[in-house]
Formats: structure tokens, C-alpha cells, sequence
């Protein structure tokens, strides 16, 4: 079947299996591979990606519910190859170790910066409950997603 | 001791790190290669069966199938996929590529490769195996009884040994004897990144392997011996890896991966799903330890002793040296006259175990330290006080191995850790009487720096050029596992030679390329790497030193190189910068600035954890809360000190999961990993507590600027702390781990009903095994 | 391979016509957050997905004088963050902040997860104890009313026919003198599935002091979530206090052994049920009057 959406602002159209997974046209049949298989289960976060504005785990969605949906992935983040204030904290603040989840970090927390631009860390923490790592042992992230948020979030 | 550095002791980024926050890094199962073939396995669903007779017709009919592999086509040469050393000790050759029996349930039995993964695993759920059960035999004490089914034909007992130091001595009146018997559970490394390799065989002959492993020297051995293929003939590149922690360190997907890629001619690419990844690669083994104590009136140790029975699975693999290694983690930490320490390894029906972040420590630590306290306890001291009493010393000699523990700051680490927690006055509040019981527990932990041991190559050779322009390419085998190894090395060598870290250029380990190291394991890579590291750089300043000296027609001892220039000591204006000496001396004196050195550890000091955790439980449903931890941490000196401070809090969200809620669990059938993490619960960020990093930094030994290691020690007594913690809270002596719910509440049922507990009572441990301290 | 035919209706005429095609083997396919499990799992291959995500007429929360209406469509984001179910509904409000992580909450819909019928599922219990009926719509358009309890059978199965989709849930809205609570409790304290979970709503008298009727519905301890008339009748008539709570919590206790005998987790969930009904207990005694919310939410 033909997928008609809005891919990291951009407008895109392709054929493809009615019952294939969003994660595997993503990483496959559009080569965008930043979105990362962890679990295919959608508990570890790893593929989570951002739907009409909200965090979703791209493993468990049916790509052809994005029919007419805008999607973000982690590869929609820089602008001009400028890295946005959530990636340049994250850089800057040690929350990336072996960086495996931090694609699906930063969309959860792009995703909670949307709707709420100054969240506490105990509100960072609940939102990114979704998302396993095991390197970093979370202190770094919730400290990156804070600066960025002080920063102003996601705007450049 | 102050001393200033320019680069050592910041913080800086991983490497790659903007790589990684825009999804531009490639990791194994991002890697796409022009024809590439995608193969998925087919794992055994039986703990113990005959491989029959394998039928493939409809896999094969179906489109985009290349082909289906089993023991009837692959070679049937057992292999070891442990061994990183060609003619290694202690290396079982007990694998196949695919099994003709298989002996745990996820044992390879046959591999599909198709052009999509969807075409494979369509393919693979086609494919119908005739399977004749054996009975199979779970748990390490079942499969040594007499007449228990043997798992491989020569006997289930794969390894024992029995070391000892000192003798045994009468003991003293008013000596205390103390016996704890204590299971740790299978754990598994849950890498957020699955299991991966690709490998491509082309038209020459020549293989090619892209692996996030811990050792491409080690898995060309092991390709290489298995498929008949000269060494040079196969090429091992180390890829991005999104964590390993010890579970990528084995050779599990790259010889039959390279098998698959030899058999098409083209390049194959195998990922593993999360059940699989859980069930069929390693997992920290399952074992039950019995440790023994005598200790004076004032809780002096005088003898320790440890019995350590280990699952090794249906294959050997490192299972024999992480028994021995156990067996070196004790005297480092405590003197004690006498310590005898006996293993036994098991094959079992039950999956393979591998080597896991700490390699022992932490579950030797964890029966050690449980022991401690319920000395502790007996003889009503504190537990700080306890350990005070009986911890190493700078300079102790670690009786086991003759060699120094070297600036062993295990007491400084206790104390100053105590204090920063608050310990006193947090250990002298009450548990409390309602429904929420609060206490702390603390351990101590000892790991080591290298592998020096006499068993292994604990050798790195790595090589340093300098370009026209002064920048530097650093070509070593180095494999990053997530702690910034990379980043470490630059520091050191920016450190050493006086230029900026961002002027150095590292790839990681290629094995065409780059030249050899033993691999990332053993705590090695600071400690032995990074001095290598060092001794590397020192020798390229020297060279460039030698050079400039050359060029100004003067003596070199009158020389010093600063700040990116060589200049005659004290005078100012009269030097030669870097990029002029490195193109000068080439044109003139054909002389090249690049230098090559080989490092090999010649110590292994002890490196050293002390973790305080403060827990509440619920004593309605059994749950556990850690509230708040702190770790102190023998560093010898920090490096990257974001990066050590991520390492230690990586380090105890796994410990706390060890202690309170990670279990491989094995139904009755061997199955293991069923609903992937549905059912194997990682503490999350929600879960996460507080976590205060304390480092002790008071160098002095070997390492590069007085650097140990970080990665493994700080998981050692993690897990400890917190059981500590809670049986403090409870009133309990809970020895099996995790501490589940079901498990607390199970003990709690021992002790006076909860509405009427006035004190603390102790009870023995609830349906677990203390059959040995009778 | 065959793959499946999808039909996505964006209205229930659609979906009616959509549902005449269906067959044994078809599915319906809400958030996607369970199904698309099961089909991993099962490698079964539909040979129809219908896309229920369009349906957006499926996604409200509406107040109707005393009755409240919740679309199938309705994710349990959206349940979590109306502030009118806050008030009239707050157990369901509350488990549906319970279910997953953020990012299942935010495609899992509520007629999915009872569709999908887990023994775990949270939304469960909250909805027995609002007497909640389900509104089915049918191949021929039209649709019927039934009593949520008369969905469920065996575990992770319904009574739903293949040519039958649930539309929407009703139920009545607490009223100013009933309060209402959820617990649940899993392996670890966010993103678990239920090792127990209940919901509870009581009325109480005039003054708030006295419960004059209460309803108790328990998941995760047999195949279905249950409502359990026994432990609610130990607290009529009773005073809401901590010696009320602990009879009730007792009462758990013996409606575990009731329902579980011979389950190796019986030792366990009849001492940790306790544990459950303090926490209603505690979230019931702390309603502030009037509001029918037992707690806030994030």
C-alpha cells in the first residue's frame, strides 16, 4: 500500500507492506537507522519515536497508522546539521556512554518538552520510565533534558 | 598529594557522542552491504534432545531463501568460544556450530539466510526438526549426583580445584565459627543493543567480520582456527557497540556467522531478538556458595573459607576461569591467616554462562560480605567497625598470588565514604515499627587492574604518528565498550605530550591494522592499555625531542618539549614547534615521527569499592525501594572523571537489579527469557535513587598517572550493600538472590506477625539451600 | 507470503462494512500496543487487519448528565489527563496512569486493552467497579449495549464475535459523596505489569464518615478481573477508618485464598493483597469531600 507522511518535516510517500512495522520502514525501506530495535516488545524505549507530537514506541506501531501523520525521528533533530540544545547537553553532560539509547532519550524528551517546558526532575524522571539504559545509570540524562529545558528545549 | 594537570581529571564527552545523538552512528545491525543476506537461527526448544532428521523443503520454497544450515552440512570440529589465544589453557572445545545434540533450550540447531529478515524468519518457523528427548538435568548439585544425566559424554564435571594459603590453625578461645550459604541467581548483561555480526567471505577468499566484540585478535582465532582460514586471511573490525557488559565478550554469533557467509559468498548479517539474546548467548552463572569464618571475640578474621559451586550450562567456555578468579578476589580484600577457597563447575541443560562485568567479584563479594555482617550481628559490632578491623593495607601482600595489592585505599574509602553517608547516624535509627521498615547496609568490594597472571599475553602494542600539521593518529587495538576507552587514551597521550586532546585521532581495533592487544576485559584497559598509552607518548616526545635536537644542532639534554614545541630549557624564542620538527626532520634526516611500543602490565593491584545503600520495604507487598546510595571508589586517579562517575552509576543501577529484581529464570521445561523484558526487569528512571559518587584519588601505582579501574569494581559490592540493607530492615538473614517480593514476604512469614513484631528476630534462611552449613 | 488486506474506515458505517468481511482469522488493530505482540509471537499471519486509528469519532470523553461516555479510541494519555474523569471516574483516571510507560499510554486505547483481555489489565478492574457497560457495534450497523462483566471469558479472550467491535464504555459518574481509588502493585513501582491491581468505589453517608455502599473489583489473581461482593460487604455500614481498612484488608487476604488455592503465587498475593487494600484504603480515606478524586495525578 502507499504511505503518504510528513517524515521529519518533510512530505514523503512510499510503498509498503500493510502489515509492516513503523520501526522496520523506518530503518529499512527509508535507511534512517537512528531509531534503534532493543526489544521489539516496547519496553526498553529504544525505538521511540514522535507521532503528531507525542513519544511512541515505533516497534509496536503498524506504519500504516501514520497515514497523514507528521513523524520525528532522532534524525530530525539537528537543523542544518546544527545539533539542537537537547543533543548538545547531552553531549556536553555525559548522558551518553555507549549512545544505543540515546536516540530514543532524546525523542521521549522532546516529546515532554513539547507539552511541558519546564518539568521537574521527578517529572523527567516519569517520562522517560519507558526508556532503558544501562550504562549511565539515568543521573546524566535527567540533568541533560533539565539544561536543555533551561535552555529554552528544543529550539535551536 | 596536588598535583596540576591540563587534561587529566576533566570531563569529556564519549567518543562519537554527537555522532550518537543525531542517529548518524552505525552500529552492527545498522551496517548494510551491497547483496547483503539476512540469517536468523533456529534454536533448539528442548533442554536436552537428539538432533534427527531436519526438513527443509518448505523453508526452502520460500521466497528469498538462500539457504538452510544444519550439523548434517557444517563442519562438526568442537570449538571454544571463549578462547582469544591460539593454544589457550583451559579452553573446553565442547561447541559446534550447530548442534547434533542440543543441550540447552536455544542451542543452535540450524541457521536460515534470505534476502529480507522477514523472508528468514518466515523460513525459519517452516523448517521441521525431529527431535528425541533426553531427560535433562537442571541445577549444578543435581548434575554432580551419581547417575545424573551426563551432558557431554566425559561427565558433568567440567573443572574443580582447591586453593589455599596459610594453615589451618587451632582457633583461639572465644572464637566465633560462621557459616552462610548464599545463592546468586543467572543474570543477564540486557546490552540495550542486541547480539549482531556481520560478516562478508569474497571472491578471494578472504573474510571479513564486523563485530561489536571485546577481541578481534581473539575472534580471529577462533574463525580462523574453526574455518581452516590462515589469520591473515581474516579480517575482525571492531564496530560501535551499544554495550556489552561482558556479554559480547564470547565468540557466540561470529563463527557461524562467518560459516554463513562463507557458504553464500555473501555478506551475512545475524541480529538476535531480545528472548534470544536472554536465552542464547551467556548469562552470569547461577551458583551457590557456602562460606565459612572464624573470627576472634573483637571480630578479627582468622580463617575464611569458600565453597563456590557453579552452572557452567551446556558448554564450557569461561566457566573454569571465572571459578578460578573468584578464588583471587578475597585476600585482596581482607587479611586473614587462612583462606582456602574450593570451586566445582557443573555442565547443566540450562544456558551457556559467560563472563559478566566483575567477572566473579561481584558474586563472591556479594556471599562474603552477607557473611560479614551476620558476623556483624553475632557479635553485635558494627558492621563498619567490622570491616575496619579486617581490610587491607597500601602494600599488603595478597597471599594468594605473592604480588602487592599496591595502594590498596579500600579504608580510606570506607571512612570517608561512612561519613559522606551519614552512616552512624543513619545505622543507629530504627527500622520502625510499621509498615515501611527503613535501614542501610554497606560491602566492600576488591577487583583488580589487568590480567596479569602469567595465563595470558597482558601485552598491547600500539602505534603514534604525528602529521606535518602536528596532529596525531593513534593506531592500537583498542575496543570501546561504552566507557570511553578511546577518550581515555587521548587524555593520556594529550596528557604526556602537552597538546590538546582534539589534535589526536583514534579508530578502534581492526585486526588487518591495527597492531595487537589482548582485549577489553580483565580491567585492563586503563590500568595496562593506558600505560601503554603513556609509555607511547613519552617515547614519541623523546623521539620528536631527538629530532629537534638534530635540527638545532644541540644536544637533546638541554631540551624540553612544552606546550606543542621543543625549546631549550629556560630560553625563551628558541624553538621549533611540533609541525616544523615533524616536516623538517623527514625532509633532512628522513626521519619519521612515528613510534610503535609494546606494554606489558607487570602489576595488578587491587582496585577497591565501598557502596552504602539505604532501602525501606514494604512489609505488606514485599517491595523494595532503594532511597539512596553512595559508592567510594580507589580510583588512583580519574581521568575522565564524568566518565568514571557514569561508570560507577551504570555500575549500581545493574547492582541493584542484581539484588532486588533481575533473575534469568528457567521454567520446568529449561526455557529461559520468555517475554524478554516483560519479564526481566531493568531498574528504570523512575526506580533509580540518588546516587552519590565519592573518588579516592591517591595514586602511586603503575597505571598512567596513578590511574585503576573503574568499570567492573563498582559493581562488586553493590549488590551486597543493598541485601544487607534490607535484611537490617526486616530482621532477616535472606541469602538467595534477588530479593523478590515473594522472597521477602516469604521470610517476613518466619518472623513474629507483623502486627506484632516488637524486635528483631533472625531466622535461617527460607527454602534455600544450606544443606553444607550443617 | 500472504500479507493481510487492510481496510482503515473512518467512520462506523465503514467499520460496519468492514466487520461484514471479517473472518476467524481477521483482526482488529487499535493502539497496536498488544496485538502487535501477539502477532509476533504467534508468526500467525490475519487475513485482514482492520485499522481502527482512524476512527477519531472513537476518541472522546463526554459528560452527559449523570453519564459519563468514553470512545474505544480513547488512549489512556487522554483518559489520564481529563480533568472531569479526575472527578467523576478517578479510579479509571488512575489506572489508566498506571498502564505502561508514556509511550504505551499514548497509543494504548481503552477499548484495545479490554478488547485484549489480559488477566493484568488495568483498566479492568476500575471499569467493573463503575458497572460500566460496553457499547458493540455490529456488521449491520448497529449497536448494542452490554454489561462489561458479560465480555469477559477465559484469559485474553471476550465473547466479542469476529464481526463485532466495541465502540465506546458508559457508566454512571461518581456522585459527591462516593470517592473512589486504584492500586496496583508489580515488580518494580513504574512501568510493571500488575502482579495485583484493584479498584474500589464507596458511598458514604451524610456526614462522610460511615460507607454505605461499596464496590471492589480485583485483577491479575485469576483469568479475569472480578468483582468480589464478599469483601465488599465487610465495609457496610462501617466507619472509614484504619480498623475498617484492616478488616477489609483481611477480608482480601481470604478472597485470595478463594480465588487462588492452588497457585504457587498463593503464599504471596494472600499476604501482598494487604498491602493493596491499605493503599485504597489510604487514597479512600484521603479524598477531599465532594470532589470523588482520591488522589492527584501527575
Amino acid at each position: 500500500m502507499q504511505l503518504s507522511t510528513v517524515l521529519n518535516g518533510r512530505q514523503v510517500s512510499l510503498d509498503i507492506a500493510p502489515d509492516a512495522r513503523l520501526i522496520d520502514v523506518l530503518r529499512n525501506e527509508l535507511e534512517l537507522t537512528g531509531t534503534k530495535e532493543g526489544c521489539a516488545e516496547g519496553e526498553c524505549g529504544a525505538c521511540t519515536v514522535v507521532i503528531d507530537g507525542v513519544a511512541v514506541n515505533a516497534c509496536l506501531v503498524l506504519a500504516a497508522q501514520v497515514q497523514g501523520k507528521s513523524v520525528l525521528t532522532v534524525e530530525g533533530l539537528a537543523s542544518a546539521g546544527h545539533a539542537n540544545a537537547l543533543q548538545r547537553k547531552f553531549v556536553e553532560l555525559g548522558a551518553i556512554q555507549c549512545g544505543f539509547c540515546t536516540p530514543g532519550m532524546l525523542m521521549s524528551a522532546t516529546a515532554l518538552l513539547a507539552r511541558n517546558s519546564k518539568p521537574s526532575h521527578d517529572e523527567i524522571r516519569r517520562a522517560l520510565a519507558g526508556n532503558l539504559c544501562r550504562c549511565t545509570g539515568y543521573a546524566a540524562i535527567i540533568e541533560a533534558v533539565a539544561a536543555a529545558a533551561d535552555e529554552g528545549g528544543s529550539a535551536q | 598529594m596536588a598535583t596540576a594537570f591540563k587534561y587529566v581529571g576533566r570531563s569529556y564527552p564519549a567518543p562519537d557522542a554527537l555522532r550518537k545523538a543525531s542517529g548518524e552512528l552505525l552500529y552492527g545491525s545498522d551496517l548494510r552491504l551491497p547483496g547483503m543476506l539476512y540469517a536468523r537461527l533456529v534454536l533448539s526448544p528442548h533442554a536436552h534432545a537428539a538432533v534427527g532428521a531436519i526438513d527443509t523443503k518448505a523453508a526452502l520454497s520460500v521466497p528469498g531463501v538462500v539457504g538452510v544450515y544444519s550439523y548434517h552440512d557444517a563442519p562438526s570440529t568442537p570449538y571454544c568460544r571463549y578462547r582469544i589465544v591460539p593454544g589457550q589453557a583451559g579452553c573446553i572445545d565442547d561447541e559446534m556450530l550447530f548442534a547434533s545434540t542440543a543441550r540447552f533450550v536455544g542451542d543452535r540447531v540450524a541457521a536460515v539466510v534470505a534476502s529480507s529478515l522477514e523472508a528468514a524468519s518466515e523460513a525459519a518457523r517452516l523448517i521441521e526438526v525431529v527431535y528425541t528427548q533426553l531427560p535433562p538435568v537442571f541445577g549444578a548439585d543435581a548434575a554432580l549426583e551419581s547417575g545424573a544425566t551426563r551432558v557431554h559424554p566425559g561427565g558433568n564435571l567440567v573443572h574443580q580445584f582447591d586453593h589455599a594459603t596459610g594453615e589451618p590453625a587451632a582457633l583461639p578461645a572465644g572464637a566465633v565459627t560462621t557459616c552462610t550459604a548464599v545463592h546468586t541467581q543467572m543474570l543477564h548483561h540486557a546490552a540495550i543493543e542486541p547480539h549482531t555480526c556481520l560478516a562478508n567471505f569474497d571472491a578471494s577468499g578472504k573474510l571479513t567480520i564486523y563485530s561489536p566484540c571485546q577481541s578481534v585478535y581473539g575472534a580471529r582465532t577462533v574463525v580462523a582456527d574453526l574455518l581452516g582460514l590462515a589469520y591473515n586471511r581474516v579480517r575482525v573490525v571492531k564496530v560501535p557497540m551499544g554495550g556489552s557488559f561482558g556479554g559480547k565478550q564470547e565468540f557466540i554469533l561470529e563463527p557461524v556467522t562467518a560459516y554463513l557467509a562463507m557458504q553464500t559468498g555473501r555478506p551475512v548479517s545475524l541480529t538476535l531478538d531480545r528472548e534470544e539474546c536472554i536465552r542464547a548467548t551467556t548469562v552470569r552463572p547461577e551458583q551457590r556458595s557456602v562460606v565459612r569464618s572464624a573470627v576472634r571475640a573483637d571480630g578479627v578474621l582468622l580463617s575464611l573459607e569458600v565453597d563456590t559451586l557453579l552452572a557452567a550450562g551446556a558448554y564450557a567456555g569461561s566457566s573454569p576461569d571465572y571459578a578460578q578468579a573468584m578464588a583471587h578476589k578475597l585476600t585482596r580484600l581482607y587479611r586473614v591467616g587462612r583462606y582456602r577457597h574450593r570451586g566445582r563447575v557443573a555442565y547443566t541443560n540450562a544456558p551457556v554462562a559467560g563472563g559478566m562485568r566483575g567477572w566473579g567479584a561481584p558474586d563472591v563479594a556479594t556471599c562474603a560480605e552477607i557473611h560479614m555482617d551476620q558476623i556483624a550481628r553475632r557479635l553485635g559490632l558494627d558492621p563498619f567497625d567490622l570491616r575496619l578491623r579486617n581490610l587491607v593495607h597500601p602494600g599488603d601482600i595478597d597471599p594468594i598470588t605473592g604480588r602487592s595489592v599496591g595502594e590498596a585505599r579500600v579504608r580510606e574509602c570506607l571512612e570517608r565514604g561512612a561519613e559522606a553517608f551519614g552512616w552512624r547516624e543513619r545505622a543507629a535509627m530504627p527500622a520502625g515499627p510499621g509498615r515501611i521498615r527503613r535501614a542501610v547496609g554497606l560491602a566492600c568490594g576488591a577487583h583488580k587492574n589487568g590480567i596479569l597472571s602469567g595465563a595470558f599475553p597482558d601485552v598491547c602494542t600500539m602505534t603514534l604518528k604525528m602529521n606535518e600539521d602536528g596532529s596525531l593518529d593513534l593506531n592500537a587495538s583498542i575496543h570501546e565498550v561504552g566507557a570511553a576507552s578511546v577518550v581515555t587514551l587521548k587524555t593520556i597521550i594529550a596528557e604526556e605530550l602537552d597538546v590538546a586532546p582534539e589534535t589526536i585521532s583514534a579508530r578502534e581495533a581492526d585486526s588487518e591494522t591495527s597492531p595487537y592487544d589482548f582485549g577489553c576485559f580483565g580491567s585492563r584497559m586503563t590500568y595496562v592499555c593506558g600505560a601503554g598509552a603513556r609509555a607511547l607518548a613519552a617515547k614519541l616526545r623523546d623521539r620528536l625531542i631527538a629530532a629537534a635536537a638534530e635540527l638545532l644542532q644541540i644536544s637533546p639534554m638541554i631540551l624540553e618539549a612544552v606546550n606543542g614545541r621543543v625549546r631549550r630549557i629556560g630560553v625563551a624564542g628558541s624553538d621549533l614547534s611540533y609541525p616544523e620538527i615533524v616536516r623538517g626532520s623527514r625532509m633532512r634526516h628522513a626521519r619519521d615521527m612515528i613510534v610503535t611500543h609494546t606494554y606489558k602490565g607487570t602489576s595488578n593491584p587491587g582496585s577497591y569499592c565501598v557502596q552504602f545503600a539505604q532501602v525501606e520495604v514494604d512489609v505488606l507487598t514485599g517491595l523494595t525501594r532503594v532511597i539512596r546510595m553512595l559508592t567510594a571508589v580507589d580510583i588512583g586517579r580519574a581521568i575522565n572523571r564524568g566518565m568514571v562517575e557514569g561508570q560507577c552509576r551504570g555500575a549500581i543501577q545493574a547492582g541493584i537489579g542484581s539484588a532486588l529484581c533481575e533473575e534469568v529464570v528457567l521454567d520446568g521445561a529449561g526455557r529461559a527469557g520468555t517475554g524478554g523484558f516483560k519479564n526481566y526487569h531493568l531498574v528504570n528512571a523512575a526506580d533509580m535513587p540518588p546516587v552519590t559518587v565519592l573518588l579516592v584519588e591517591h595514586d602511586g601505582d603503575d597505571g598512567p598517572y596513578g590511574a585503576k579501574s573503574v568499570g567492573e569494581i563498582a559493581t562488586v559490592p553493590t549488590a551486597a550493600a543493598i541485601v544487607n540493607a534490607v535484611n537490617r530492615a526486616l530482621g532477616t538473614a535472606m541469602t538467595t538472590l534477588p530479593l523478590t517480593p515473594e522472597r521477602i514476604v516469604a521470610a517476613l512469614g518466619k518472623v513474629a506477625e507483623v502486627a506484632e513484631v516488637a524486635e528483631v528476630a533472625e531466622v535461617a534462611e527460607v527454602g534455600g539451600w544450606d544443606a553444607s552449613c550443617s | 507470503m500472504n500479507r493481510p488486506a487492510l481496510l482503515a474506515p473512518r467512520d462506523l458505517a465503514a467499520l460496519a462494512a468492514a466487520l461484514h468481511r471479517a473472518t476467524p482469522d481477521s483482526r482488529l488493530i487499535a493502539g497496536g500496543t498488544d496485538l502487535m505482540l501477539r502477532l509476533r509471537a504467534s508468526g500467525i499471519r490475519p487475513d485482514l487487519l482492520i485499522d481502527l486509528s482512524g476512527l477519531r469519532e472513537l476518541a472522546f470523553i463526554r459528560k452527559e448528565g449523570g453519564l459519563v461516555r468514553i470512545g474505544a479510541m480513547t488512549t489512556f494519555a487522554q483518559i489520564q489527563r481529563d480533568a472531569m474523569l479526575a472527578i467523576h471516574a478517578s479510579c479509571l483516571s488512575r489506572a489508566a496512569a498506571h498502564v505502561g510507560s508514556v509511550q504505551i499510554r499514548n497509543v494504548a486505547t481503552i477499548g484495545g486493552n479490554v478488547a485484549n483481555a489480559s488477566p493484568c489489565a488495568d483498566a479492568m478492574p476500575a471499569l467493573l467497579v463503575l458497572d460500566a457497560s460496553v457499547g458493540v457495534l455490529n456488521r449491520a450497523g448497529n449497536i448494542e449495549r452490554r454489561p462489561l462483566r458479560d465480555l469477559l471469558a477465559e484469559a485474553g479472550t471476550t465473547t466479542l464475535g469476529t464481526d463485532e467491535a466495541i465502540v465506546d464504555f458508559s457508566f454512571a459518574a461518581l456522585s459527591a459523596n462516593q470517592r473512589s481509588a486504584f492500586g496496583k502493585f508489580g515488580a518494580r513501582s513504574s512501568v510493571a505489569v500488575a502482579e495485583l491491581n484493584g479498584a474500589m468505589i464507596v458511598k458514604l453517608d451524610e456526614t462522610q464518615r460511615t460507607i454505605t455502599q461499596a464496590r471492589i473489583a480485583f485483577g491479575s489473581i485469576g483469568p479475569t478481573a472480578f468483582v468480589d461482593d464478599r469483601v465488599a460487604a465487610v465495609l457496610l455500614d462501617k466507619p472509614l477508618n484504619n480498623d475498617t481498612i484492616e478488616s477489609f484488608a483481611q477480608a482480601c487476604s481470604g478472597m485470595v485464598s478463594r480465588s487462588i488455592p492452588h497457585r504457587s503465587s498463593l503464599p504471596y498475593k494472600r499476604h501482598a493483597v494487604r498491602g493493596l487494600a491499605h493503599d485504597l484504603g489510604i487514597a479512600i480515606q484521603g479524598a477531599p469531600m465532594g470532589s470523588g478524586a482520591a488522589e492527584g495525578f501527575e
